[in-house]
């Protein structure tokens, strides 16, 4: 046993800039001809480190997907046109190896039991453990990275957010099709992640020493090894500095994954600033139920306030937000992609309605892969139909 | 009594059905090859070829007297048909518009095999037309091969998509350059200097243009036939026979058509119609059929007649084929290993091959002749051989599906 090393130096939070941000992105690979989920994380990583990349690109557990992640930002237009030079160079790549980059939160159609995992010793672990969970997790997140002072703010941050996690799971959905069906639901990629034992929702503790104490009560029962296993919508990340919000999935341009992390930070900085009470355990109690009507119904689904017991859409709640979270974030240069955000809610909604439109045009799910493929490069669809 | 409604005894088979018969006995050994083996299903098929064509047992069971050769023939040509066309619209040319560097790695590969199995050739006295002309056919690998064993491990990722290109653009150089020598050979035979020229320029353009034709109208048909898979296999059928049959009619090269077709068909799919396209289980039978024909037909009395050429080339063919890809495969955006897996996976010949010598004994049958001699135990050989590499390239690279039949 390492007696010797005391849990809690694992878990020292490291203080960060507060309100800065940041973004995960998982990618898929896709094959040109078939739209299925192809090998070639490792030929691409390899391919774009020749040259230095902005921010980091690491392999995920499949050889069919990858993750890039930005460095850390103050604002909005910085983080977007990171996002951008990433994109444009993983575009070049994926030409040379004659394959597509595609946002969305999951795979249409792959068969989970053709997925090769990559070769890392931690992923070997997890394949091992999880089984088929492991190989059927090949759904897509966007992560946001939300910089905080010390771990206690950072806590206090994470269960104050939970209350807009329904909106982030609503904006963001792009997973309404899934093992060659439509779920019905406009984000089934959550549903996935809700099957690992540690998922959900983060325990309602509120000061930093008590969560050390809590990890390391679950550390030397041997539940978890480290930060990594929890599989929480929002979660701490102490060696960052910062609260992760997991709940998105990854969008289908990078364009909207910056716009949906400006949301989050606007309204951060609007928490910590106007902060509500009293902060009880009681914001939770509508908590999985909000969750599953953002997940099934998107925009339209119906939340209740735990406080108020008011009920009403998603899409007049985000309005509500917005008109809420304006003033600050004019004061974090985000007004933009405010304005943003308002004109999905107004026009056309989230990734999810694009791709079911889509599939009804196209009526093959390769072709919907396809077309996100060239979403994501930022070349417009092609719009010729297909005549039956 | 009369009974004259009852056949003769012992009945009088047609010949055909020795085909029937076979394409039974290659199922079940290529079973037991994948099954008790673990080896490709393709050894399987040729060894069922092989035992069926030599031991002829099966034949005297049936009272046939010799191999019904032209039905088998025709068979294997056909089955050969299909596979090319699905190798062909596997092949992106548009890769190779975005990445150049792959063209200089294909140019280089094919080009130093010919000069150096050429030179060996020449070495070890082999005629001047015959030694050019098996270096212009050692340059190609074969698409049977390769989509055989891409197909049976469902590979996936750059050495297997660079397998394929590198597989179809060096089959279409052996079939051109193999064209030229033999109108090069008829001036110098006949001396028409206009043979130069005319004869190839019909032959290329000409397979060209029947390709193009193939390929716009299989894109029309299936487009209209929407996602129903049986029905998007008799297109293909269908359209594999129309390019086929016109190739032979007009004496165009079927082998260059049929690839070209499916190629493009590739690059005229606009609208990506083949992502919902799936003919895997055709080809898969064409694939089946191909081996087990081609080993069944094999003349064994003149597999040995030029074994040092034979096994010159083979080594030859290895080295250039190896080095030259990964020698460039850096500049084609993958590393030095991928590179030389790719080139390994190059290695495979089959009876294909031995089409294109078919061509060139009907013209000159004496060169004809020492071609394939050198050629037939070559094909042999790499037939083996080349699938064993190529599965061991693919599953070194990664690319092979390595647990579950999830099926």
């Amino acid at each position: 046993m390492t007696a010797t090393v005391p849990t809690e130096s694992a878990l020292e939070f490291k203080a960060s800039n507060l309100l800065t941000v940041g973004v995960e992105l998982e990618l898929q690979l896709i094959d040109r001809r078939t739209g299925d989920l192809t090998r070639a994380a490792s030929d691409l990583i390899a391919l774009v480190s020749k040259k230095p990349f902005p921010g980091e690109i690491k392999p995920e557990i499949t050889e069919s997907m990858l993750e890039i992640s930005t460095s850390v930002h103050r604002s909005f237009t910085p983080l977007l046109s990171e996002l951008i030079s990433m994109r444009d160079l993983l575009v070049v790549g994926a030409d040379v190896l004659d394959i597509e980059v595609a946002g969305g939160g999951a795979h249409p159609f792959q068969r989970w039991y053709d997925r090769q995992i990559y070769d890392r010793p931690r992923f070997r672990h997890v394949a091992g453990l999880y089984g088929y969970l492991a190989k059927q997790f090949t759904v897509f997140g966007q992560h946001v990275h939300v910089g905080c002072e010390n771990g206690t703010q950072a806590l206090w941050l994470l269960h104050q957010l939970s209350s807009y996690i329904p909106q982030f799971i609503a904006l963001a959905a792009a997973s309404p099709y899934f093992q060659g069906v439509d779920t019905a639901y406009d984000c089934s990629r959550l549903n996935s992640v809700y099957a690992f034992p540690l998922s959900g929702r983060a325990p309602f503790v509120t000061d930093w020493p008590a969560f050390e104490r809590f990890f390391g009560k679950l550390k030397a029962l041997g539940v978890v090894q480290s930060m990594k296993d929890f599989y929480w919508d929002i979660r701490p990340k102490p060696e960052f500095g910062t609260i992760e919000v997991r709940v998105c999935d990854t969008p289908l341009t990078v364009e909207r994954a910056a716009v949906l992390a400006a949301y989050i930070q606007a309204i951060c900085r609007m928490l910590l600033e106007h902060p509500v009470p009293p902060e009880s355990e009681d914001i939770y109690l509508t908590y999985n139920y909000n969750r599953f009507q953002a997940c099934r119904f998107g925009l339209e689904g119906q939340v209740i306030n735990s406080a108020t017991g008011a009920s009403r859409p998603l899409h007049e709640e985000v309005l509500a937000t917005l008109d809420m979270c304006r003033p600050f974030a004019r004061e974090l240069e985000s007004t933009h992609a405010l304005d943003e955000i308002e004109r999905w809610v107004r026009t056309n909604g989230n990734d999810a309605r694009w791709q079911r439109e889509t599939f009804q045009r196209r009526h093959s799910m390769a072709e919907l892969l396809l077309e996100s493929a060239d979403r994501w490069r930022g070349k417009a669809a092609p719009v010729k139909d297909i005549a039956y | 009594m009369d009974l004259s409604f009852l056949p003769a005894w012992p009945p009088a088979w047609p010949t055909a059905l020795a085909v029937a018969v076979l394409a039974l006995f290659a199922a079940a050994a290529g079973e037991v090859a994948a099954r008790w083996l673990r080896a490709p299903r393709l050894l399987g098929y040729l060894a069922a070829g092989a035992l069926f064509g030599a031991g002829g047992y099966v034949l005297q069971l049936l009272k046939i007297e010799e191999l019904p050769i032209r039905t088998m023939q025709f068979s294997m040509n056909f089955a050969a048909a299909v596979i090319l066309f699905d190798v062909g619209q596997r092949v992106s040319f548009g890769w190779v518009r975005r990445n150049p560097a792959l063209l200089g790695a294909s140019v280089l590969e094919s080009g130093l095999t010919f000069v150096a199995v050429y030179l060996v050739m020449l070495a070890l006295d082999v005629a001047p037309l015959a030694a050019a002309l098996i270096a212009a056919i050692s340059m190609s690998t074969s698409p049977a091969v390769v989509l055989a064993i891409t197909q049976e491990l469902r590979a996936q990722g750059q050495v297997t998509e660079r397998t394929l290109l590198l597989t179809a653009l060096n089959s279409i150089y052996a079939v051109v350059l193999s064209t030229l020598l033999l109108a090069w050979a008829r001036v110098q035979t006949r001396g028409a200097l206009d043979d130069y020229l005319l004869h190839p320029a019909y032959l290329i353009a000409g397979s060209l243009a029947l390709a193009a034709i193939g390929a716009r109208v299989f894109l029309a048909v299936v487009g209209f036939v929407g996602r129903d898979r049986g029905a998007q296999i008799m297109v293909m059928l269908a359209v594999v026979w129309i390019v086929f049959a016109s190739a032979f009619a007009l004496k165009l090269s079927p082998l260059l058509a049929l690839l070209a077709c499916g190629a493009f068909v590739r690059t005229f799919d606009e609208q990506r119609l083949l992502a919902r396209t799936d003919i895997g289980l055709a080809s898969g039978v064409a694939l089946a059929l191909f081996f087990a024909l081609s080993a069944a037909i094999v003349d064994g009395s003149v597999l040995f007649a030029a074994w040092l050429p034979a096994l010159a080339l083979v080594g030859v063919r290895a080295v250039c084929k190896i080095s030259a890809v990964s020698m460039l495969a850096p500049l084609t955006g993958i590393s030095w290993r991928k590179g030389a897996l790719t080139g390994i996976g190059l290695l495979p010949m089959s009876a294909l091959a031995l089409m294109l010598t078919h061509e060139v004994s009907l013209l000159n049958p004496k060169v004809g002749a020492q071609t394939n001699a050198v050629l037939l135990l070559s094909v042999v050989i790499l037939q083996v051989v080349g699938a064993l590499t190529l599965t061991f390239a693919l599953r070194a690279s990664g690319e092979a599906r390595t647990e579950g039949t999830g099926r």
